[in-house]
């Protein structure tokens, strides 16, 4: 097959042209304009996020009953009551808690596990593959087969902790437990992400810097710790921001296992705002709860900004 | 360089057999540990109430009871959530990228005033929890009548700054030496876009698409604090509806368990065909 001229195709183009009616010149022309181009994306980013942080703050400000419609401006009164509240304190210290465990801890695995299952082998790969999936899949059935698994009485993980003559926990149902289970199903849950991102920033450190390592007959060890994990750090700091932020954000598992008991043992900062605003229908407290949420959340993706600037290379 | 080479293959023969089983007894427990959890839900949604809860647990059922997922279809509406799932989570992918593909090619390849700002508006949702915008939208929606419409959970999770942000990354890598030969060709801009463009950006959109689908399909948290009643509720409220019920007096746990392993077998079955397409998407959103 011959390769049409420039003349062909430029006289196909016109004929095209002049066979679309008005409404493909209007499309053709909006095309040329940006601003009708975003305007959805923008009015809705307006309402969804910009007024409606706007409101996040004014509310958190008023004192608002909404069963009788009455509002009125209380100042700071709002961030005074949550800080002296102990469900608020706890529900902050349990989020700190359950956010340095699932970072921390679940990075140490990813980055084990990843370095552990970057062979290209086949059992490797299928092992690889099925740890991801649990990441796809929605958190609420997740927690739902957990909170099967994990019954004290005949629960499928006593069973196994018996079997092997270790001792038996509680899980969820017990107050020391509860939270440590939750971090638990989350870092499981995130694992095969986390493996993921670090095989392929494994994958991405090129192969002639672990030669010149072995040329200069460098240890295992040391190849690890000055040339792999350095090189490594811009994908681990990712992970820590995101994990962070999640795990200041988590909810559903919280919401479909343990309701924030047993006691106040799970009541995170996610759960408070949800219970003060939907359930109890205190406005104002839920939102400057929020605010304290969005003041942390933001800290950390300012430091990821800040830091992934320096050392990632956006495109 | 040569001798390094050679040297290779030796030092991988020479790996002791105490390494390899070491490995070997690691990818095991690893795989049980992820594998175990999908199995025993699966083998207890057949249970019979009884063995359900046993003490100690059953691994393998006596008679495998297929009416646990008839029971869990008709408990938890299933019916009516299943429907509510699958449209608004298509809908969502068409609004989606009907909203953020073109975004994304203004602030990719065209210079515009307010540029910046209108940027930093597109980007403001990854900075803001939803727990700080869900109550001033459910207020917002009330006020105009909005509550249990379609229409309000699909407007919802139709702009993602995050989509917009990876689509016009990959518009800002399209060479524009095969844009101006096709504009010399006497190309119109439609033209150009949907003929050496787009295809040139197809792989993040689908990437984008899937991520909007997942989204919306396992969401919880709007389901529970944007609907007042069934009507938009969607599947994950299936199982909480039916994990509810084993808090009361009546706990069955092989329907829930029926009720979690249909949620999730879309997504599985999804994963099983193309689990290598899935994973790339999420490392692409990942580093880039």
């Amino acid at each position: 097959m011959s390769t049409p001229k420039n003349t062909e195709i430029r006289a196909f183009r016109k004929l095209e042209l002049r066979q679309h009616g008005t409404a493909y010149k209007i499309l053709n022309g909006a095309l040329k304009n940006p601003y009708v181009l975003i305007a959805p994306a923008v009015i809705i980013a307006l309402f969804t996020t910009i007024y409606a942080l706007g409101y996040c703050i004014y509310l958190s400000f008023m004192k608002w009953d909404p069963i009788f419609g009455t509002k009125e401006f209380v100042g700071l009164y709002n961030y005074q009551y949550i800080f002296k509240d102990e469900l608020f304190l706890t529900s902050l210290k349990n989020t700190v808690v359950f956010m340095l465990v699932t970072v921390f801890v679940g990075l140490v695995f990813k980055v084990l596990v990843g370095v552990f299952l970057n062979k290209n082998k086949p059992f490797h790969n299928l092992v690889q593959t099925i740890m991801f999936s649990p990441y796809i899949i929605a958190s609420v059935a997740i927690a739902t087969v957990f909170k099967y698994m994990m019954q004290p009485s005949a629960g499928v993980f006593n069973q196994i902790l018996s079997a092997l003559h270790l001792p038996t926990s509680l899980w969820y149902m017990g107050e020391d437990s509860a939270l440590m289970s939750l971090a638990f199903i989350t870092i499981w849950q995130g694992l095969g992400y986390g493996v993921l991102i670090v095989i392929s920033g494994l994958r991405a450190i090129p192969d002639y810097v672990y030669e010149a390592a072995r040329l200069d007959k460098s240890s295992k060890s040391k190849t690890f710790f000055r040339i792999t994990m350095p090189l490594l750090s811009p994908t681990l700091f990712y992970l820590l921001v995101t994990s962070s932020v999640g795990a200041f954000t988590t909810f559903d598992i919280v919401s479909m296992m343990t309701n924030g008991g047993p006691g106040t043992a799970t009541y995170m900062l996610a759960y408070y705002v949800y219970m003060q605003g939907i359930r109890f229908m205190h406005y104002g407290r839920a939102m400057a709860a929020s605010v304290v949420l969005l003041v942390i959340t933001s800290t950390l993706s300012a430091i990821n900004f800040v830091v992934a600037g320096k050392k990632v290379h956006y495109q | 360089m040569a001798d390094v080479m050679k040297k290779q293959p030796k030092m991988k023969k020479k790996e002791p057999l105490a390494g390899k089983i070491i490995e070997c007894v690691i990818l095991i427990l690893l795989f049980a540990l992820f594998v175990l959890p999908f199995y025993y839900m699966i083998i207890s949604s057949f249970k019979s109430t009884i063995e359900a809860l046993a003490n100690p647990p059953i691994w393998w059922p006596e008679k495998f009871l297929w009416h646990n997922f008839i029971d869990a279809w008709n408990e938890a509406n299933f019916p009516k959530y299943g429907w509510n799932s699958i449209v608004i989570s298509s809908a969502v992918v068409v609004t989606c990228l009907v909203c953020s593909v073109p975004c994304a090619f203004a602030f990719g390849r065209m210079e515009f005033k307010f540029k910046k700002p209108l940027w930093c508006i597109i980007l403001s949702d990854m900075m803001v929890p939803v727990q700080c915008v869900f109550l001033p939208i459910f207020i917002l929606f009330s006020d105009l009548g909005w509550l249990n419409t379609y229409g309000s959970m699909i407007l919802l999770f139709t702009y993602s700054g995050s989509t917009i942000f990876f689509i016009r990354n990959a518009f800002m890598q399209v060479n524009n030496e095969v844009l101006e030969a096709a504009r010399l060709d006497g190309a119109s801009e439609l033209t150009v876009m949907y003929r050496v463009t787009f295809p040139m950006v197809k792989p993040v959109v689908v990437t984008m698409a899937l991520m909007a689908f997942l989204r919306r399909w396992n969401d919880y948290f709007w389901n529970l604090s944007l609907t007042t009643n069934d009507r938009v509720r969607t599947l994950p409220f299936a199982i909480k509806i039916l994990n509810a019920a084993t808090d009361g007096t009546l706990p069955r746990w092989e329907v829930t368990m029926a009720g979690a392993t249909m949620l999730m077998a879309p997504m599985l079955i999804a994963y099983i065909f193309a689990n290598k397409q899935i994973k790339n998407a999420f490392v692409y959103s990942g580093i880039k």
